[in-house]
């Protein structure tokens, strides 16, 4: 039998109808705030709570706004349109893999922004509960832009990268630790023997290390001679113009003849530097969104991740789980190696023509 | 209003099946041909059909308020030679008890499947899921190396517990061996160690030792540590003391992580500080890494399950892992006690 505390209950111990009750709880201006406070903490004491998609089934029965038919999820991003974040192909591909999940589970699926000229934590809550939606997914947030502040208790939360974020909720992402094993085990394939991973440091502080911990790993793989030292660029570089002259100089000290590197745009980053790609120094982009002939390397499962994050969500809304675990799970999708001009099968000087 | 494709939308498009026909097949009834089958799911795949969560719902708590007579069943698959054995085994019995307690918090019922030589084959396992209908499949507690377990997995559920060895289903639940090497690194340097090495012993597929590498190679390339591991393959001769002083001796270790709790005994004995890689069923004095095998088997069930109700069906497209979280113990093997008095004294942390 069920013995979760009803609504009748917390009725019983306030001395009010179980109607009050159910509009206290749904914050009806009818109910005096001193009244609705008073109920929240007996509910809150006893354990009662709204079951979110039984209320929505109701709502379904008495038929009164088509808005409200089904369950709902939130996705948030903390950057806004205007700052460019639908003109980023990875955001697109997140959300497009979490709305076509959560609508595959009955879910409705919101896009919000959390940033400027769209909400701030306050109004976001205020946002949430009036949609009723008890859980989001926490988007690929940018470091440095608009964090957030709710009262985690009320939420089921999944998190999409920024593993090293507050807060420790349970999280998805691309996998950057094998997409590095792949890219040197193919580059080796090749024929390239000094291969070279150049990534952002913050890239690095937000997935914890993961694209390091692939390179040392296949590092340990080859001849000591043929090990390069990684190249980091500073948190602060955004843009090529600022990274040109690091890889320069990293180039000449190490010569690699292969580069693996996060950014999209390494084979031109490259040529600036002033190496012949790929005659010189092949490269491998470790962040490609749809296979490109033009440009060797990974691409990542970027839909998967978003449909990972959506089922999690659903999977802690209907057990009820809300608020931050003690210790958090992580998923890690993979992705897929893709060959491309930029680094050509290399003939090994040894080999003998037929 | 939008309304969604129902069972008899299905039905409908299935060739005018009853509703229930097109339920049964969907659920893998065995009274359905294999043919209706597929004409059925083909259907269910074009209109888009998915349970409805709200009905879900509905049906959930009806099945809280009065005892279920026919429960789904989910099969949890195991290379054991026995039930028994597996229960002696402490980690895979924890997995399997909370797998069996999470299916019951969700008005399913987990049941034990042995597969290996001498158990049943795959082709007589895919025969039985199929006569009783069974459509969930957890593959838990394999830890043959050489199995080989072909379902035809596009008509279940499935999911997989660690057994990084085998190809499908590509969605797994596994411990955080990674995270677990980082942790052991981290205690040992807390613990004032300078030159930790790593000892692995235990048989594992090749990608759990590459999880354990790569977390030990991160954690001692951020301390400057140079690197020292020790991977004992099925080749290798067993590990004796004498070439075990050697590889420290030859690292100038002052700090071992291990898998293995012989071996662990033998650091000790040896007074070298050690932390132990799977530390969750040794003494409390051994420090190490604990790991949450009911977190396993109940995060497995989860996802089967809601696999199931979303009525997502077979061995998934790009691999994914979900990483169960591990924790650190502290505990008296981090500081082993001076031996005799004429021992050296500890000063080769230089």
């Amino acid at each position: 039998m069920n013995d979760r505390p009803t609504i009748k209950d917390v009725a019983r111990l306030a001395g009010v109808h179980f109607t009050t009750v159910s509009m206290a709880m749904r914050g009806h201006p009818s109910i005096p705030a001193s009244t609705r406070e008073r109920i929240l903490a007996i509910a809150n004491r006893i354990g009662y709570r709204r079951n979110e998609v039984f209320s929505a089934l109701t709502r379904r029965r008495s038929n009164f706004s088509a808005d409200y038919l089904s369950p709902r999820i939130a996705y948030l991003a903390n950057q806004s349109p205007e700052e460019g974040y639908l003109k980023v192909a990875h955001n697109l591909l997140f959300v497009e893999g979490a709305r076509r999940q959560a609508e595959a589970l009955g879910y409705a699926f919101d896009l919000v922004f959390v940033a400027p000229g769209h909400h701030d934590s306050v109004s976001l809550e205020r946002y949430l509960k009036s949609r009723s939606i008890r859980g989001f997914i926490i988007g690929s947030f940018i470091p440095g832009g608009p964090g957030l502040d709710v009262d985690w208790n009320d939420y089921a939360v999944a998190k999409i990268n920024s593993h090293h974020m507050a807060p420790g909720v349970p999280f998805v992402s691309n996998d950057q630790y094998g997409e590095v094993r792949c890219a040197f085990s193919n580059l080796l394939r090749l024929g390239y023997q000094r291969i070279g991973l150049a990534v952002g440091q913050l890239d690095e502080q937000v997935t914890d290390g993961m694209h390091l911990s692939g390179l040392l790993l296949e590092q340990a793989g080859v001849a000591p001679r043929n090990r390069i030292p990684p190249l980091l660029f500073p948190s602060q570089a955004s843009t090529s113009r600022e990274v040109v002259p690091l890889l320069r100089s990293w180039m000449l000290q190490y010569k690699p003849d292969a580069v693996l590197c996060n950014w999209a745009t390494i084979a031109e980053m490259i040529r600036e530097a002033g190496f012949d790609c790929p005659r010189q120094v092949a490269c491998a982009s470790l962040c490609l969104s749809k296979p490109n002939p033009d440009v060797a390397g990974i691409v990542a499962s970027l839909e998967p991740v978003g449909e990972q994050a959506a089922s999690l969500l659903v999977s802690a809304l209907r057990a009820e789980q809300r608020g931050i675990p003690e210790l958090a799970t992580s998923t890690y999708v993979q992705g897929a190696w893709s060959d491309g001009l930029t680094a050509p099968p290399r003939r090994r000087r040894t080999a003998s023509r037929p | 209003m939008k309304s969604r494709p129902t069972l008899r939308d299905v039905g409908r498009k299935a060739g005018n099946l009853h509703p229930s026909t097109a339920s049964r097949a969907l659920h893998n009834d065995p009274a359905i041909s294999p043919e209706t089958r597929a004409l059925v799911l083909r259907a269910a795949a074009e209109i888009g059909y998915h349970p409805d969560p709200l009905l879900d719902a509905f049906n959930q708590h009806r099945k809280e308020v009065r005892p279920q007579k026919l429960e789904p069943v989910i099969a949890f698959v195991s290379d054991f030679e026995s039930r028994e054995a597996l229960l002696h085994s402490p980690h895979d019995a924890t997995t399997w008890e909370a797998a069996r307690e999470a299916a019951e918090r969700l008005h399913c019922k987990a049941e034990l499947f042995l597969v290996g030589p001498s158990q049943l084959r795959s082709e007589r396992l895919s025969q039985i899921l199929h006569t009783r209908g069974i459509g969930i499949v957890i593959v838990g507690a394999c830890h043959d190396l050489q199995l080989d377990l072909s379902l035809q997995w596009d008509l279940f559920c499935c999911v997989r517990i660690g057994a990084q060895h085998l190809s499908e289903p590509r969605r797994a639940v596994a411990t955080d061996l990674r995270g677990a090497a980082r942790l052991a690194t981290r205690g040992l340097l807390a613990a004032g160690c300078r030159r930790i090495g790593l000892l692995a012993a235990s048989p594992r597929s090749n990608h759990e030792r590459d999880f354990v590498h790569a977390g030990y190679l991160l954690e001692s390339a951020s301390a400057g540590m140079p690197p020292s591991a020790w991977f004992a393959t099925p080749e290798s001769p067993t590990i004796d003391d004498a070439s075990l002083s050697r590889w420290i001796a030859s690292g100038q270790l002052d700090g071992v992580i291990c898998d293995d709790p012989a071996l662990i005994e033998a650091l000790r004995q040896s007074r070298i500080p050690c932390a132990a890689l799977d530390a969750t069923s040794l003494p409390s004095d051994v420090a190490g890494v604990i790991h949450d095998h009911r977190h396993i088997g109940s995060q497995a069930v989860e996802q089967v399950v809601s696999l199931a109700r979303a009525n997502q069906r077979g061995a998934g497209n790009a691999p994914v892992i979900t990483l169960i979280p591990v924790s650190w113990r502290d505990g008296a093997s981090l500081h082993p006690l001076p031996t005799a008095p004429t021992a050296k004294p500890r000063h080769r942390k230089s």
